[in-house]
């Protein structure tokens, strides 16, 4: 807890009323359910005829909305006459991981004074030793100039860059100021992955890391980490909010995201998006110099992006269920095997990935896994192929962005397929080489023919490797 | 074009669906999703339970029946379950389903089973008066709805609410078994509205998980009031 947390706050709207100061830490800042408040609802209601609570209903009828993630979609709403309500109830099925919104919830949100949240008792609260790079104190100090003038930002940085570290000046100038920030990032990996670095970097500031089924959360607090996600639980309440892999699926698709990270900011506060591979949208923008940004080609270590190759493994998808697997591609794995790598090997599909898994075990001496967006010990797996429990890592398109494991090599299986598109790839090839002690390693597209993608994400590569040694 | 109730992702439904309410089409689950679970064999299952018997040590098989049923049937429980089917086993890929099915209250996954529970329904109990497991009134306050209720509701049959669960248990799964069924704690009571409709029918009881088997025989033994000629259960899961 906070220590300054006791000092009570700007005189209330109505003097005679005493607000309840939990109330007032688990509401202020954020839009929760009903449900969600573990107090009772008479002390709610009394907060709410005293207008320091405002209640509204959760879902929209005329038209159809939910008003936590603004989805609208008649596909991802749902009916059934309820035993709560006795009436027929919408839910919607697209915010449903943080808690059903039905026709009879109700949001609520704070509207009384605002608590102590946290005083820093510095102007320096970053302790990060290191250093940046030519390249990222550039790209740190336009930030930091972007954040002070409260104005969006992009940061189009090579993966591998160094992109946190370029955040702690702009992030320790909205600390120092007693202000509120948030990273954000679609994936759990990424949030996992970051919460370490940011924890020593700035050790003295109270930090939530919020993802399903976290336990370090803490309210409110002046650092939030969070899933993209988590973010539909907050309303007008940072002053700076850094979305990390911005572009990283389901991003792209899911509106709801962008939505949760406008409604949690207030209104004129700045949003900052990092990413390798930014969407036409956010780079048309960025061109057209109607969002701030800047790019970082080089990578922090200024070695180059390793460049992949392509190799020619015939008809992929008849070998593997016959339980065979092209010669070529197995001489390579098990090289990578006998040098001690750690190998990633990315599959186009959760099936391609159960056929292929057992045939690569068979095949070769190291501990294999495999790994998909729905499977329950992702978490788990990823962290032994992190550890070297495991050596080869089989998995879908998920793993793109995020994980970072030194020394690994990987290899695109069935490189051909649509679903690898040339930010997928380009994504990929980044896993590579992110070492500073060995920034070099082997990226493979095994294919049954060229693809465009593919040669666009060779062209992709190679002019961020030009780019980055002007 | 449909969108997976599971993943989400668009896909070509093999058979048309009903659209329901008329506001949209809640399809089923695509190919990938629904390859994950892991249907029971209907020639390799206990007679009784419907559970694989792939799955259990052959010593524990007598005459196409498990070591559990044959306990249930020589004990005083003896016949009161003619036989329970189970669409598949409760993998991991079920509980998750379930999981979000049940306790995110996300009801429109149940149409991913529908296929299923139809064709078993036809194929085993054709004609039999359908008998949701009800909840206790407690629990239905909180949770909204009733599993049960909902995967009946696919055989799209008229529905007959036989049952009143009475008895409020707070965690079910904190009492054993034993202890409930030697108390002689029946959750469950006949309802006595539909004595005509139920008397010396064949009833099939519709609960989302066979586990045990008690609360299933429990639900039969109230209804053995009304003298059915049979009682048998069809379930989604048939677990551990
Ligand atoms: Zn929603
Ligand atoms: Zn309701
Ligand atoms: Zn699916
Ligand atoms: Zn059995």
């Amino acid at each position: 807890m906070p220590a300054n947390c006791t000092s009570p706050a700007a005189p209330p709207a109505k003097i005679s009323f005493l607000f309840n100061q939990d109330l007032q830490k688990i509401l202020y800042g954020r839009r929760l359910l009903l449900d969600e408040i573990p107090l009772p609802k008479d002390l709610i209601n009394e907060h709410a005829a005293h207008g320091y609570v405002k209640i509204d209903r959760a879902v929209n009828h005329r038209p159809l909305t939910c008003k936590r993630c603004s989805n609208h979609s008649l596909r991802l709403f749902y009916a059934y006459r309820c035993a709560k309500c006795g009436q027929m109830c919408y839910y919607c099925r697209r915010c449903l991981k943080l808690g059903i919104v039905k026709s009879c919830s109700s949001l609520v949100e704070w509207t009384g004074p605002a608590p102590d949240v946290w005083k820093p008792d510095s102007q320096s609260l970053c302790e990060w030793k290191g250093e940046l790079s030519e390249a990222q104190t550039i790209a740190a100090s336009a930030l930091l100039e972007s954040v002070k003038r409260q104005e969006n930002f992009l940061v189009w940085a090579v993966c591998g860059s160094g992109k946190t570290e370029l955040l702690f000046p702009a992030i320790n100038e909205v600390l120092s100021q007693n202000k509120i920030v948030a990273i954000a990032s679609p994936r759990t990996d990424v949030v996992l992955e970051l919460a370490p670095r940011i924890r020593q970097a700035f050790p003295q500031v109270p930090i939530s890391v919020l993802y399903g089924g976290s336990r370090e959360r803490r309210h409110p607090a002046p650092f939030v980490l969070s899933t993209t996600h988590q973010l539909l639980r907050y309303k007008n309440h940072f002053d700076l909010i850094i979305i990390d892999e911005v572009d990283a699926f389901p991003f792209n698709y899911d509106p709801m995201l962008a939505f949760a990270a406008r409604q949690a900011l207030k209104p004129s506060s700045p949003l900052v998006c990092l990413t390798a591979t930014p969407s036409r949208e956010l780079r048309e923008k960025y061109l057209s110099k109607s969002l701030n940004g800047i790019k970082i080609p080089v990578r922090f270590h200024g070695y180059p992006l390793p460049v992949p190759e392509s190799k020619w493994v015939g008809h992929w998808r008849k070998q593997i269920k016959k339980g065979k697997l092209s010669p070529v591609f197995l001489k390579w794995l098990n090289q990578r095997v006998e040098l001690m790598h750690p190998v990633f090997v990315f599959v186009p599909s959760v099936e391609v990935l159960y056929m292929i898994e057992p045939i690569i075990k068979q095949a070769s001496a190291a501990a294999v896994g495999g790994v998909h967006a729905n499977d329950p010990d992702r978490h788990q797996k990823v962290m032994d192929f992190r550890e070297g429990r495991l050596q080869i890592l089989v998995t879908t398109t998920i793993l793109e962005r995020g994980v970072t494991i030194p020394y690994a090599d990987a290899a695109v299986f069935g490189a051909d397929d649509d679903i690898f598109d040339e930010q997928a790839l380009v994504q990929i090839s980044g896993r590579v080489g992110r070492d500073m002690n060995h920034p070099t390693g082997s990226v493979i597209f095994f294919h049954y023919g060229v693809t465009l993608e593919m040669t666009r994400a060779v062209k992709h590569i190679l002019n961020m490797n030009k780019e980055g040694q002007l | 074009m449909g969108y997976c109730l599971w993943c989400h992702q668009a896909f070509q439904p093999k058979i048309g669906f009903r659209s329901f309410f008329s506001i949209d089409i809640h399809t089923g689950f695509c190919s990938i999703c629904y390859k994950q679970l892991q249907p029971i064999d209907e020639r390799e299952c206990c007679r009784i339970c419907g559970r694989h018997l792939k799955l259990i040590d052959a010593k524990y098989i007598k005459d196409d029946v498990c070591r559990d049923c044959r306990l249930w049937e020589n004990s005083e429980w003896r016949g009161l379950l003619c036989k329970n089917r189970s669409l598949y086993v409760y993998n991991d890929f079920l509980k998750e389903v379930v999981k979000a099915f049940k306790f995110q209250g996300d009801v429109a996954l149940v149409h991913g089973f529908k296929t299923d529970v139809c064709r078993f329904y036809k194929k085993h109990f054709r004609n039999a008066v359908v008998v949701p497991v009800p909840l206790s009134f407690e629990r239905l306050a909180e949770r909204g709805f009733n599993q049960s209720e909902h995967i009946a509701a696919l055989i799209e049959k008229p529905v007959c609410h036989g049952l009143i669960r009475a008895i409020h248990e707070n965690k079910q799964s904190k009492k054993g078994r034993k202890e409930r069924m030697a108390h002689r704690e029946n959750p469950f009571k006949a309802n006595q509205k539909f004595k005509e409709r139920l008397e010396g029918q064949s009833v099939l009881l519709i609960d989302d998980i066979y586990t045990t088997g008690a609360t299933i025989r429990m639900a039969a033994e109230a209804l053995r009031i009304f003298k059915p000629k049979e009682v048998n259960a069809l379930t989604l899961a048939r677990g551990a």
